[in-house]
Protein backbone atom coordinates (compact mmCIF):
# COMPACT_ATOMS: atom_id res chain seq x y z
CA UNK A 1 0.00 0.00 0.00
CA UNK A 2 1.61 3.49 -0.71
CA UNK A 3 2.63 5.30 2.35
CA UNK A 4 2.28 9.12 2.82
CA UNK A 5 3.47 11.22 5.50
CA UNK A 6 2.09 12.47 8.79
CA UNK A 7 -1.70 12.09 9.45
CA UNK A 8 -3.40 9.66 6.84
CA UNK A 9 -5.94 8.62 9.02
CA UNK A 10 -7.22 10.81 11.73
CA UNK A 11 -10.46 10.69 14.07
CA UNK A 12 -11.72 12.35 16.71
CA UNK A 13 -13.71 11.98 19.72
CA UNK A 14 -14.92 14.48 21.95
CA UNK A 15 -16.24 13.46 25.43
CA UNK A 16 -17.64 14.86 28.92
CA UNK A 17 -15.79 14.12 31.75
CA UNK A 18 -18.50 11.74 33.08
CA UNK A 19 -17.83 8.10 33.60
CA UNK A 20 -21.15 7.54 31.65
CA UNK A 21 -19.56 9.08 28.26
CA UNK A 22 -16.85 6.13 28.29
CA UNK A 23 -19.68 4.02 27.10
CA UNK A 24 -19.35 6.30 23.60
CA UNK A 25 -15.82 5.00 23.15
CA UNK A 26 -16.70 1.29 22.27
CA UNK A 27 -18.10 2.26 19.01
CA UNK A 28 -16.14 4.95 18.11
CA UNK A 29 -12.81 1.88 18.52
CA UNK A 30 -15.35 -0.78 16.50
CA UNK A 31 -15.74 1.78 13.69
CA UNK A 32 -11.82 2.40 13.32
CA UNK A 33 -11.45 -1.22 13.76
CA UNK A 34 -13.65 -2.10 10.73
CA UNK A 35 -11.85 0.84 8.89
CA UNK A 36 -8.19 -0.32 9.44
CA UNK A 37 -8.97 -3.98 9.54
CA UNK A 38 -7.40 -4.26 13.30
CA UNK A 39 -7.55 -7.51 14.79
CA UNK A 40 -9.94 -8.49 17.84
CA UNK A 41 -7.31 -8.78 20.55
CA UNK A 42 -6.12 -5.70 19.60
CA UNK A 43 -9.22 -4.16 19.55
CA UNK A 44 -9.12 -5.49 22.92
CA UNK A 45 -6.34 -4.10 24.32
CA UNK A 46 -7.15 -0.73 22.79
CA UNK A 47 -10.65 -0.51 24.79
CA UNK A 48 -9.09 -1.76 28.02
CA UNK A 49 -6.22 0.77 27.95
CA UNK A 50 -8.48 3.43 26.82
CA UNK A 51 -11.04 2.79 29.39
CA UNK A 52 -8.31 3.07 32.25
CA UNK A 53 -7.15 6.14 30.98
CA UNK A 54 -10.13 8.03 30.61
CA UNK A 55 -11.54 6.94 34.15
CA UNK A 56 -8.16 8.00 35.50
CA UNK A 57 -9.06 11.71 34.08
CA UNK A 58 -12.61 11.49 35.13
CA UNK A 59 -11.92 10.12 38.97
CA UNK A 60 -8.73 11.59 39.26
CA UNK A 61 -8.08 14.86 36.66
CA UNK A 62 -11.35 16.02 37.17
CA UNK A 63 -12.41 14.54 40.44
CA UNK A 64 -15.90 13.58 39.34
CA UNK A 65 -16.21 17.02 38.08
CA UNK A 66 -18.74 16.16 34.55
CA UNK A 67 -18.49 19.69 32.63
CA UNK A 68 -14.98 19.02 31.17
CA UNK A 69 -13.92 18.07 28.30
CA UNK A 70 -11.38 15.06 27.30
CA UNK A 71 -10.73 14.66 23.68
CA UNK A 72 -9.05 11.63 22.11
CA UNK A 73 -7.77 11.40 18.77
CA UNK A 74 -6.42 8.57 16.79
CA UNK A 75 -3.50 8.40 14.12
CA UNK A 76 -2.17 6.00 11.85
CA UNK A 77 0.59 6.73 9.65
CA UNK A 78 0.79 3.71 7.46
CA UNK A 79 3.64 2.81 9.75
CA UNK A 80 1.56 -0.14 11.54
CA UNK A 81 1.31 1.15 14.64
CA UNK A 82 -1.61 2.72 15.84
CA UNK A 83 -1.79 6.12 18.07
CA UNK A 84 -4.34 7.42 20.15
CA UNK A 85 -3.82 10.50 22.35
CA UNK A 86 -5.86 11.72 24.88
CA UNK A 87 -6.04 15.53 25.83
CA UNK A 88 -7.81 16.95 29.44
CA UNK A 89 -7.71 20.46 30.70
CA UNK A 90 -6.88 18.43 34.02
CA UNK A 91 -4.17 19.69 36.68
CA UNK A 92 -0.73 17.78 35.57
CA UNK A 93 -0.79 14.06 36.19
CA UNK A 94 0.79 13.52 39.23
CA UNK A 95 3.19 10.38 37.60
CA UNK A 96 4.90 8.89 41.11
CA UNK A 97 1.22 8.39 42.14
CA UNK A 98 0.00 5.10 39.48
CA UNK A 99 2.13 2.69 37.89
CA UNK A 100 4.03 1.74 41.31
CA UNK A 101 1.73 -1.18 42.28
CA UNK A 102 3.60 -4.07 44.31
CA UNK A 103 2.91 -7.75 43.68
CA UNK A 104 0.42 -9.08 46.56
CA UNK A 105 2.09 -11.54 48.41
CA UNK A 106 -1.75 -13.02 49.51
CA UNK A 107 -5.41 -12.02 48.90
CA UNK A 108 -5.75 -10.02 51.33
CA UNK A 109 -2.67 -8.24 50.05
CA UNK A 110 -4.64 -7.61 47.03
CA UNK A 111 -5.30 -4.13 46.47
CA UNK A 112 -8.72 -3.81 44.65
CA UNK A 113 -8.33 -0.77 42.49
CA UNK A 114 -5.16 0.55 41.32
CA UNK A 115 -4.99 -1.50 38.54
CA UNK A 116 -4.80 1.07 35.58
CA UNK A 117 -1.70 2.13 34.70
CA UNK A 118 0.32 -1.48 35.05
CA UNK A 119 -2.65 -2.61 32.98
CA UNK A 120 -1.69 0.19 29.98
CA UNK A 121 1.66 -0.43 30.11
CA UNK A 122 1.04 -3.99 30.18
CA UNK A 123 -1.31 -3.81 26.83
CA UNK A 124 -0.30 -1.38 24.89
CA UNK A 125 3.69 -0.77 23.21
CA UNK A 126 4.38 2.61 24.97
CA UNK A 127 2.56 5.26 27.26
CA UNK A 128 3.82 8.64 26.67
CA UNK A 129 2.61 11.61 29.18
CA UNK A 130 3.35 14.66 28.60
CA UNK A 131 2.03 17.97 30.10
CA UNK A 132 0.23 20.75 28.32
CA UNK A 133 -0.04 24.57 28.99
CA UNK A 134 -3.52 23.61 30.51
CA UNK A 135 -3.35 20.36 30.89
CA UNK A 136 -2.43 16.78 29.88
CA UNK A 137 -1.39 14.37 27.04
CA UNK A 138 -1.39 10.75 27.33
CA UNK A 139 -0.21 8.74 24.03
CA UNK A 140 -0.44 5.48 23.70
CA UNK A 141 0.44 3.06 20.89
CA UNK A 142 -0.41 -0.56 19.70
CA UNK A 143 1.34 -2.72 17.33
CA UNK A 144 -1.94 -3.19 14.35
CA UNK A 145 -2.30 -6.80 14.27
CA UNK A 146 -4.28 -7.50 10.89
CA UNK A 147 -7.33 -9.50 11.90
CA UNK A 148 -6.07 -12.12 9.26
CA UNK A 149 -3.08 -13.04 11.22
CA UNK A 150 -4.81 -13.43 14.66
CA UNK A 151 -6.11 -16.71 15.77
CA UNK A 152 -8.85 -17.21 18.82
CA UNK A 153 -7.25 -18.56 22.12
CA UNK B 1 -23.76 -7.54 31.64
CA UNK B 2 -26.25 -10.63 32.84
CA UNK B 3 -25.60 -12.39 36.35
CA UNK B 4 -27.38 -15.28 37.28
CA UNK B 5 -26.27 -18.05 39.99
CA UNK B 6 -26.71 -21.82 40.88
CA UNK B 7 -26.66 -23.78 43.70
CA UNK B 8 -24.09 -26.39 43.39
CA UNK B 9 -23.59 -29.57 45.40
CA UNK B 10 -21.50 -29.17 48.04
CA UNK B 11 -22.53 -26.01 49.06
CA UNK B 12 -20.91 -24.38 45.92
CA UNK B 13 -22.22 -21.01 44.14
CA UNK B 14 -22.14 -20.75 40.94
CA UNK B 15 -22.05 -17.16 39.51
CA UNK B 16 -22.36 -16.97 36.09
CA UNK B 17 -21.65 -13.61 34.44
CA UNK B 18 -22.05 -12.61 30.71
CA UNK B 19 -21.48 -9.36 28.83
CA UNK B 20 -18.83 -7.21 29.35
CA UNK B 21 -17.26 -6.15 32.58
CA UNK B 22 -16.26 -2.31 31.62
CA UNK B 23 -17.27 0.29 34.08
CA UNK B 24 -20.92 -0.30 33.37
CA UNK B 25 -21.12 -3.71 33.42
CA UNK B 26 -19.12 -3.71 37.14
CA UNK B 27 -21.82 -0.95 38.14
CA UNK B 28 -24.50 -3.44 37.21
CA UNK B 29 -23.19 -6.21 39.27
CA UNK B 30 -21.14 -5.01 42.16
CA UNK B 31 -24.22 -4.88 44.30
CA UNK B 32 -25.29 -8.71 43.61
CA UNK B 33 -21.61 -9.54 43.96
CA UNK B 34 -21.82 -8.04 47.42
CA UNK B 35 -24.37 -9.81 48.01
CA UNK B 36 -23.46 -13.45 47.06
CA UNK B 37 -20.58 -12.59 49.00
CA UNK B 38 -21.71 -12.08 51.90
CA UNK B 39 -23.83 -15.52 52.23
CA UNK B 40 -21.47 -18.31 50.14
CA UNK B 41 -18.42 -19.67 51.20
CA UNK B 42 -17.27 -21.90 48.16
CA UNK B 43 -17.66 -19.47 44.97
CA UNK B 44 -17.20 -20.76 41.35
CA UNK B 45 -17.05 -17.76 39.20
CA UNK B 46 -17.99 -18.62 35.55
CA UNK B 47 -16.54 -15.97 33.36
CA UNK B 48 -16.85 -18.00 30.42
CA UNK B 49 -19.23 -15.37 28.59
CA UNK B 50 -17.45 -12.67 29.56
CA UNK B 51 -16.08 -10.52 26.83
CA UNK B 52 -14.32 -8.15 28.16
CA UNK B 53 -12.72 -7.26 31.68
CA UNK B 54 -10.93 -4.06 33.03
CA UNK B 55 -9.30 -2.76 36.34
CA UNK B 56 -13.03 -2.09 37.67
CA UNK B 57 -14.76 -5.35 36.56
CA UNK B 58 -11.35 -6.61 38.31
CA UNK B 59 -12.49 -4.74 41.25
CA UNK B 60 -15.68 -6.76 41.50
CA UNK B 61 -14.52 -10.19 41.47
CA UNK B 62 -11.75 -9.10 44.17
CA UNK B 63 -13.97 -7.41 46.60
CA UNK B 64 -16.23 -10.18 46.66
CA UNK B 65 -13.49 -13.07 46.57
CA UNK B 66 -11.76 -11.03 49.39
CA UNK B 67 -14.63 -10.93 51.79
CA UNK B 68 -15.31 -14.67 51.14
CA UNK B 69 -12.00 -15.54 52.13
CA UNK B 70 -12.12 -14.00 55.35
CA UNK B 71 -14.79 -15.76 56.24
CA UNK B 72 -12.90 -19.71 55.34
CA UNK B 73 -14.52 -19.46 51.94
CA UNK B 74 -13.10 -20.28 48.83
CA UNK B 75 -13.07 -18.99 45.69
CA UNK B 76 -12.66 -19.89 41.75
CA UNK B 77 -12.67 -18.56 38.71
CA UNK B 78 -13.72 -20.93 35.63
CA UNK B 79 -13.30 -20.85 32.05
CA UNK B 80 -12.03 -17.10 31.16
CA UNK B 81 -11.84 -16.32 27.18
CA UNK B 82 -8.59 -15.87 26.32
CA UNK B 83 -7.66 -11.97 26.90
CA UNK B 84 -9.66 -11.78 30.55
CA UNK B 85 -7.40 -14.45 31.38
CA UNK B 86 -4.34 -11.80 30.05
CA UNK B 87 -5.82 -9.28 31.75
CA UNK B 88 -6.22 -11.29 35.61
CA UNK B 89 -2.51 -12.51 35.20
CA UNK B 90 -1.23 -9.23 34.12
CA UNK B 91 -2.86 -7.98 37.50
CA UNK B 92 -1.43 -10.89 39.41
CA UNK B 93 -5.34 -12.14 40.20
CA UNK B 94 -3.99 -15.49 39.15
CA UNK B 95 -1.84 -16.37 42.21
CA UNK B 96 -4.67 -15.63 44.50
CA UNK B 97 -7.52 -17.29 42.84
CA UNK B 98 -7.32 -19.56 41.24
CA UNK B 99 -8.29 -19.93 37.25
CA UNK B 100 -9.58 -23.40 36.28
CA UNK B 101 -10.49 -24.54 32.91
CA UNK B 102 -12.19 -28.02 33.05
CA UNK B 103 -15.50 -27.64 35.44
CA UNK B 104 -13.75 -30.51 37.34
CA UNK B 105 -10.76 -28.67 38.40
CA UNK B 106 -13.18 -25.79 38.88
CA UNK B 107 -14.61 -28.20 41.65
CA UNK B 108 -11.75 -29.44 43.14
CA UNK B 109 -9.97 -26.80 44.10
CA UNK B 110 -13.54 -25.61 45.66
CA UNK B 111 -13.05 -29.07 47.89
Amino acid sequence: MHQTHAHKDQERLKLNSRLADLALVKPWVDALATEHAIGEDTVYKIELCLEEALSNIVRHGYKGEPQHSIELSFHSNGDRMLRFAIEDNAPHFDQAGPGRKRAPKNAEDLIPGGHGMPLMQKFSSSVAWEPLPNGNRLTLTFPNEPRETETRG
Amino acid sequence: MKLSTEELDGGITKVVLDGRLDIEGAAAIDLKMNVIAGSSKLLLLDLQEVTFLGSMGLRSIVVPAQAVRRRGGKVVIFAPVKMVEEVLKASSIDALIPIRHELADALAALA
